[in-house]
């Protein structure tokens, strides 16, 4: 039996308490963020309520904006994102043939979006008007996808744990460039997780074959040497935790101190300040965290999200492409992370937006490589590959927000 | 002459069928928002319908698509610009004078590219459209915003070395430039030998234009990115593909250039 430190009326009282100083747009903002057209709202299996508002940009594609969850226990959405875009996306060939920029030569909006098949999408299709505004074409997929054990716990009996099936609220858009038909995704997941990713697929180009160095052979024998290159991107991220904005910027390292406990080594984690614009690279064990000064969980601690960087090829032939993040003070004009087309903003890339600002209002920019090597099976159609990144909340809910009501008791030592 | 060749829009036919991902089973959803919502508008923070028992799974068929009605005139907060909208902004942004600027036919007047919607924090800031044009007689991108609720232009900003996706209108001037300068010899025996047939007209291909902007090492266009330049990728409709990914043409300097 687990220890039961709450009565019933006690877990009841949390609840109720669940959300702790209501932030401008959790209480009291009344502004209407977007029309019903451009309104995601969906409750997903387990309670948990997500919504934001999209729309489709003619350069960076899917924009989302306004993204706030809503836990089962909470009363009113809590915002996350104040808005969330691609912002570039490099293709430079191994043998130095070609370099794309697909974002900010092409775009991933306009023509280049495909219209979704019914077989593009197990869900709901959402449309843009195109030409003169009366011809709609469907272009955002809005589906909920399971997501598999979301925890388990041992129960009171074998056959009782506590097991719960996730599932996540997925958008994607398809934007065809030359011959990669991308697909932008965003995956809210019921826990709070957001996984933000882009998966090429469509053809590998024609005619761009080498020599074996610098490519891999795809035909029968050892002759189609199709070219390597990279898939270099860029995500803009503008957080807005609990609607208040005004994020800090905190890098976690750990390391071992070199000294030894009873049983193993001993190690220390340490939080760095980053209080001013910078470009910053992983290292083993270190993380960054967007946390909000102002709305705290029930806990009574400062809720955030942590950046979570899985597999990543840097492109280290740009010195702009060598940050694996970067944090700039927020400027509407610094929209693309290399290759800035706003005459507003005098940089045009994220080295020239670091210039020692204090961020009071941070934008995170996240460099996903991927360098990829053809085989056999890219040929055709291509199978999707992907890049990205996730953002994991990091107390932003006090407890799990999927767990089950008589778990509530379990939150801290378990000394009272 | 608008479009002389098969539009963008037109590859769309051979860039469909694509399935979507990792395709996961597709659950039941419960849509209590978007075209489907019954309130004009749902307000975030606002009436939330009350959480469901989490044991408890819906059980409705996934809603259909939702039909896109006509555009209203105006959108509300962070709405997609509306096509009036951009009729409106566009129309201002281009009725206030920005002197000797020509377009890339030379004519008076910017080169229209692209509109967006102005990003803003300002809870209760009126909606505005940024329209961009390129001036080819100063060779800078000029960018204007539209208070969409006043209808005046709020601000113009130029830079130079700025150069976003070319029109359609950027890309037919290209492909006219390419087809009349001897360096389309090689790219029309290439047609002939692949098809058969005589390249005649630029309706025999489908094109999409992208800006080429020159890297410090490149060689063979080296002036672009302060001039505006575009490559092309072609495509023979059902048909080879013919590589012209070398050529650039230089719509600033009426030229066309191969990269070495
Ligand atoms: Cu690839």
């Amino acid at each position: 039996m687990r220890r039961k430190l709450w009565s019933a009326a006690a877990a009841a009282l949390l609840v109720s308490a669940g959300i702790a100083v209501p932030g401008p747009a959790e209480a009291n903002d009344r502004w209407e963020y977007c029309g019903n057209d451009a309104l995601v709202k969906q409750e997903l299996k387990n309670g948990t309520l997500w919504q934001m508002c999209w729309r489709v940009d003619v350069k960076t594609g899917l924009v989302l904006e306004k993204v706030a969850f809503k836990g089962k226990r909470d009363k009113l959405p809590i915002m996350v994102l104040d808005s969330s875009t691609i912002a570039q996306l490099n293709v430079p060939y191994d043998s130095g043939f070609n370099e794309w920029n697909d974002i900010t030569s092409y775009g991933f909006g306009g023509d280049f979006m495909q219209p979704l098949a019914a077989s593009d999408c197990k869900g709901q299709r959402r449309g843009v008007w195109t030409g003169a505004g009366q011809d709609a074409k469907k272009v955002l997929c809005i589906s909920e996808e399971e997501a598999g054990l979301a925890h388990r716990l041992e129960g009171e009996t074998p056959e009782k744990p506590y097991a719960k099936m996730g599932s996540d609220l997925v958008l994607q858009t398809i934007s065809k460039v030359g011959w990669y038909e991308y697909i932008t995704e965003y995956r809210f997941a019921d826990d709070g997780q957001i996984s933000v990713r882009l998966g090429a697929t469509g053809d590998l180009a024609p005619r761009d074959y080498t020599t074996p160095d610098q490519g891999w052979p795809i035909g029968p024998g050892q002759t189609d040497y199709s070219v390597n290159h990279y898939h270099s991107a860029f995500w803009r991220v503008d957080f807005n935790i609990g609607g208040y904005g005004t994020e800090k910027v905190e890098q976690y390292d750990t390391a071992p101190t070199g000294e030894r406990g009873r049983r193993a080594a001993i190690y220390s984690t340490s939080k760095t300040d980053v209080a001013t614009e910078a470009t910053l690279n992983t290292a083993t064990r270190r993380w960054w965290r967007v946390v909000s000064p102002t709305s705290k969980n029930a806990d009574g601690h400062f809720r955030s999200y942590e950046l979570e960087l899985g597999a990543n090829d840097p492109y280290e032939a740009h010195p702009e492409t060598q940050p694996d993040v970067t944090f700039t003070q927020y400027k509407p004009c610094e929209k693309f992370a290399t290759f800035n087309q706003d005459p507003e903003c005098a940089g045009t890339t994220i080295l020239e937006y670091t210039n020692g600002e204090r961020l009071s209002d941070p934008v995170m920019w996240v460099r996903v490589g991927f360098h990829h090597v053809p085989r056999d099976e890219d040929q055709s159609p291509m199978p999707v590959h992907w890049q990205g990144f996730d953002l994991v909340p990091r107390d932003f809910t006090a407890q799990n927000p999927l767990a089950p009501a008589d778990r509530l008791d379990v939150n801290g030592d378990g000394v009272s | 002459m608008e479009h002389p060749w098969k539009s963008r829009a037109q590859r769309l036919r051979w860039g469909l069928g694509v399935a979507s991902c990792t395709a996961v089973v597709a659950l039941a959803v419960a849509w209590i928002g978007g075209a489907t919502a019954s309130t004009p508008h749902q307000v975030p923070g606002g009436e939330a319908a009350a959480p469901a028992s989490a044991e408890a799974e819906p059980a409705q068929e996934p809603a259909a698509d939702p039909t896109l009605g006509p555009a209203p005139a105006a959108g509300t907060g962070r709405d997609p610009l509306t096509p009036s909208e951009l009729d409106r902004a566009r129309t201002a942004a281009l009725a206030a004078p920005l002197a000797g600027a020509t377009d890339v036919n030379g004519a008076a007047g910017p080169e229209y590219l692209s509109f967006e919607l102005v990003e803003t924090k300002e809870a209760n800031a009126p909606r505005r459209a940024a329209v961009y044009f390129y001036d080819y007689t100063a060779d800078k991108l000029v960018k204007r915003t539209v208070n969409l609720k006043t209808g005046a232009v709020e601000g113009t900003f130029t830079a130079a070395k700025r150069q976003p996706p070319p029109s359609d209108r950027e890309v037919a001037k290209a492909v006219e430039l390419f087809l009349a300068d001897g360096l389309s010899t090689d790219f029309k025996a290439a047609y002939q030998k692949a098809t058969g047939k005589a390249f005649t007209s630029p309706d025999q291909l489908e094109i999409t234009g992208t800006t080429y902007v020159a890297r410090p090492a490149d060689t063979g266009a080296d002036k672009c990115g302060e001039h505006r330049c575009v490559q092309f990728i072609t495509r023979v409709p059902d048909g080879p593909f013919i590589d012209i990914t070398d050529i650039v043409v230089d719509l600033s300097g009426r030229t066309v250039a191969r990269l070495r």
